[in-house]
């Protein structure tokens, strides 16, 4: 059974290669505002395991659609011949500088390519467009009109009814902006163009949410390994008595904090790459709250956990202590263990200061006077560390492959994201409390890996950003 | 390609022979103390005879409360977890262990082996999901190997005092004990072996004979005229004491915690960096839905900003406008529209692309050509369309019909709603920098400007 190929055609600078980008997730396809930047047909095989399961072809767009109709209409006789006629066509202008991008966009369409015609629903229907679409119904392929508002919806309605006279399926879909299931909703549909491409696609599909999945849990193994590293740093250098105190300590301090950041650039650059975002260099650079400095207290405020929130979670972890008191007084306590240990809780959450790390100086038997640096006390820490990396990993999984511009986030991205619920952000702090104890560290970062990922499956086909959009195009 | 082959040995393979250098150091270790041990426990001066109290306290009694400790030390954490302040009994635990020992040998270590053990330290507190059990089970496991070489060396140095010296056993104990009570004690202890060695099952009658008195006299020190062959007696029931309640718990407690160890090792290679990638890539599909290729670098051509003044025209000419796909029709009627904005008062329109044939294309350019001379023309188009090839086609063919003389003044429209606005600049530059491709002096991009 030959393998499904779609061709994607139109009128230049219609967004056929973001179309492209989307669904191939390429970000080396070149998108320009210019015309013509597509010149030569490109393959996009989507593989599974070396299988190819489909093929979507971007083509150059039309240039003399109205003179090549003319051609084939002077050679009409009847509709049964029109795809011949488009053959003759193709194989008269191939060696001639007249049609090179006609022929060359018709070429897959006579190799049994479907046809998906891309226009842009941001502006006014025009006549230049008939010629087109008539030429691709004379190659008598399965085909579909795919509207894509670049910019604004205003005129897709308008395009409906036109492309609907063409195409027996017209679906709107905006290659910037649209979320996971909109591209696997198309993909499905490109399957329903013929009965023999239905199965590869809808396996496609399978193995694209498969993939989804993988990608979520793979970058919260990312985030998790980075919490990890950043929760249980120690950082210690030789002590020289004669060394000022202070100033080994600063220094020490300077060092502990690149180290952090230096974690928390390369778990994004890791999760970059997961989400096959290969621009991650210039993301890096356009990110201004997430280039904040870790420690600033722009970031705390935005990303830390309320006092209220802290004190919930200070008073869970002093209450569990009090409750085994309780349980090992057999209660005769009358839970006075849980009430004084969620008290102690709270008092402990709201004293601990915002302090970065704890530096102490340690005579060791190996090498002698040594300055540490050991991880930050303060209980936020970790949920300023994991509420940065969510909202990037948020972004990064979100953003299509067609948006090649610069990536700005700002406290409307984070506000955008879902909350994390009580019972989860439970779990995680109990995570956090075993990891900075060193207490079972692996079976804690399974925990917390496992706890990420569902939340992270949750913000990457989150409607959060797409709600923006909408109200933004309103 | 053979190992030695590769030069300088990698970090794991310095590690391992620092593990190895370790063992070893902590083996011989174990056994000098535990030779110098049975040397103090077993000493023997003639005065007192050597108390079996003693040789049992120490050697099977402490052994069950460290054999105790041991197992609360290898207690998995979701039990430790469930017991309060059980975490903390057993950090206490680990830290004491005779495993830690082997960091106070760094001292006596040469440099380079140092700085491996250094490094080694320094990789396990940093990577504490990969060695957190590791290092659990590598203390575990090092106290074992002390322990049990602890007690191959005390039986070494018992057998050697037993046989190279005579020695004299008594019992004697501040506590109330009867001569009963000890005899089942030892029977009970020595019940393994009872039907094995019987002569290693201390009897009554020895009991009772080697029952030793602070305020006795003697030169053995013995109570109550022992029989001095009969003191000697208690060495069987003591080395088999030592064998089964001191070296064999030990022996496999080591091969206990030397599997949990290599255990250990190979869950936290599951842990290591990059594992987990190369086991999701084993367990699911590699979905590929790039081009084979990335794309070259985009051009690094970019078109100049227009500068260009909105077009002035002289009201009292004539001008020919063609309209290319119906531009300009979302005003209402364009004759209207161009003699409010452009001040034009005489003019024709003719229509061109868009749903026009190629042949009313060219009976277009014809009319045009037919304009007297000092007609300006003017191309409208829509700024938001580019400008496709059949278009600049039909703009070199017109300006090569006009000849040198006319120019062809081509407006992009841009639109606001349903008015005519200025073109972007963006459209505008696609436009001019189409136009300056055809190298046609002739043909000149202009900008509309907005309306007062």
């Amino acid at each position: 059974m030959s393998v499904p190929v779609f061709a994607v055609v139109g009128h230049p600078n219609k967004g056929k290669s973001s179309i492209v980008a989307t669904l191939a997730c390429d970000d080396s396809v070149r998108i320009g505002p210019e015309p013509g930047t597509t010149v030569e047909c490109r393959e996009y095989p989507m593989r599974v395991d070396g299988e190819t399961l489909y093929v979507l072809t971007d083509t150059p767009g039309f240039q003399r659609a109205r003179k090549t109709l003319s051609w084939m209409t002077e050679r009409e006789t009847n509709a049964s011949e029109h795809p011949d006629i488009v053959g003759q066509f193709v194989s008269e202008h191939s060696r001639s500088d007249d049609f090179p991008d006609e022929c060359r966009l018709l070429q897959p369409l006579l190799d049994g390519a479907g046809v998906l015609y891309v226009v842009d629903g941001s502006v006014p229907y025009g006549p230049e467009y008939e010629a087109e679409m008539k030429i691709l119904r004379w190659t008598g392929q399965p085909s579909m009109g795919l509207i894509n508002p670049i910019g604004s919806a205003e005129f897709v309605e308008p395009w409906r009814a036109a492309l609907g006279q063409y195409f027996s399926v017209v679906r709107v879909f905006d290659a910037v902006h649209s979320d996971f299931q909109k591209r696997l909703d198309l993909l499905t549909a490109f399957g329903e163009l013929q009965e023999s491409w239905r199965a590869p696609l809808a396996r496609a599909v399978e193995a694209l949410k498969d993939d989804r999945d993988r990608k979520a849990e793979q970058s919260a193994r990312y985030v998790a390994a980075g919490l990890v590293d950043m929760l249980t740093l120690r950082i210690e250098a030789p002590h020289d008595s004669l060394e000022s105190q202070s100033r080994a300590k600063e220094s020490l301090i300077r060092k502990f904090k690149e180290r952090l950041s230096r974690i928390e650039r390369k778990t994004r650059e890791r999760v970059e790459e997961v989400y096959e975002q290969r621009s991650a260099h210039r993301i890096e650079a356009d990110l201004p709250l997430l280039d904040e400095d870790l420690f600033s207290s722009e970031t705390w405020k935005i990303f830390g956990l309320s006092r209220i929130q802290l004190t919930g979670l200070g008073a869970v972890g002093g209450g569990a202590i009090g409750g085994m008191v309780d349980i090992s007084t057999g209660g005769s306590s009358l839970l006075l263990g849980t009430v004084l240990g969620s008290a102690a809780g709270v008092a402990a959450s709201f004293a601990a200061q915002r302090s970065l790390s704890k530096v102490r100086i340690l005579n060791q038997p190996i090498a002698g006077r040594r300055i540490v640096a050991e991880p930050v006390d303060h209980p936020n820490f970790p949920h300023v560390v994991l509420g940065r990396a969510r909202l990037h990993h948020a972004v990064v999984s979100r953003r299509t492959h067609a948006q090649q511009d610069e990536m700005t986030i700002d406290e409307a991205a984070h506000t955008a994201l879902p909350p994390v619920s009580s019972e989860r952000l439970r779990r995680i702090e109990t995570c956090f409390a075993r990891i900075r104890k060193k207490r079972n560290v692996g079976q804690a970062t399974e925990e917390m890996i496992e706890t990420l990922e569902k939340q992270f499956s949750e913000d990457a086909g989150g409607s959060g950003f797409e709600q923006k959009e909408t109200k933004t195009t309103k | 390609m053979h190992v030695a082959d590769l030069g300088d040995p990698s970090l794991g393979a310095r590690c391992a022979r620092f593990q190895r250098v370790s063992s070893a150091l902590l083996v011989i270790a174990g056994i000098v103390f535990g030779w110098l041990a049975a040397g103090a426990v077993l000493f023997y001066d003639g005065t007192h005879p050597v108390n079996v109290v003693r040789v049992l306290a120490v050697f099977v009694g402490a052994q069950f409360l460290l054999l105790v400790g041991l197992a609360f030390t290898m207690l998995p954490p979701d039990l430790l977890q469930k017991i309060p302040g059980a975490e903390g009994l057993q950090d206490l635990l680990r830290t004491i262990s005779p495993g830690n020992l082997r960091k106070l040998l760094f001292r006596w270590l040469p440099a380079s082996v140092r700085s491996d053990a250094t490094d080694l330290l320094a990789r396990g507190r940093y990577h504490h999901v990969i060695f957190g059990r590791v290092e659990k089970w590598g203390i575990i496991f090092s106290a074992q190997s002390f322990a049990a070489s602890f007690y191959a060396g005390a039986l070494a140095g018992c057998l050697y005092l037993i046989v190279f010296s005579d020695l004299a056993f008594g019992w004697s104990t501040t506590l109330e004990a009867k001569d009963e009570s000890i005899h089942r004690l030892t029977t009970a202890l020595s019940s393994p072996w009872a039907s094995a060695a019987p002569n290693a099952v201390p009897s009554l009658q020895l009991i009772e004979e080697s029952r030793h008195f602070r305020m006795d006299s003697g030169p053995a020190g013995s109570g109550r005229d022992a029989d001095a062959n009969l003191l000697g007696d208690w060495w069987p029931f003591l080395i088999a004491c030592m064998v089964l309640y001191g070296l064999l718990p030990r022996l496999l407690s080591y091969g206990f915690a030397r599997w949990r160890y290599q255990a250990a090792l190979q869950h936290g290679i599951l842990h290591a960096p990059g594992v987990s990638d190369v086991l999701d890539r084993l367990n699911r599909s590699m979905i590929r839905t790039r081009a084979e290729d990335p794309m070259d670098a985009r051009p690094g051509e970019s078109a100049e900003e227009s500068s260009v003044p909105a077009p002035m025209l002289p009201a009292d000419q004539h001008h020919v406008f063609i309209r290319w796909s119906d531009a300009g029709q979302q005003t209402g009627t364009f004759s209207d529209w161009a003699s409010a904005r452009l001040g034009v008062t005489s003019c024709d329109i003719f229509a061109a692309g868009g749903s026009a044939s190629i042949q009313e294309d060219e009976q277009t350019i014809d009319s045009v050509a037919a304009a007297q001379e000092e007609t300006a023309v003017f191309f409208i188009c829509n700024a938001w369309e580019p400008p496709v090839a059949e278009c600049m086609d039909f703009l070199t063919s017109l300006s090569g019909r006009l000849g040198n003389g006319r120019g062809v003044v081509i407006l992009p429209l841009g639109r606001n709603g349903v008015e005519i606005a200025p073109p972007s600049s963006d459209h505008l530059n696609q436009w001019q920098h189409r136009v300056r491709q055809t190298g046609d002096p002739r043909l000149v991009v202009k900008r509309i400007e907005s309306a007062p």
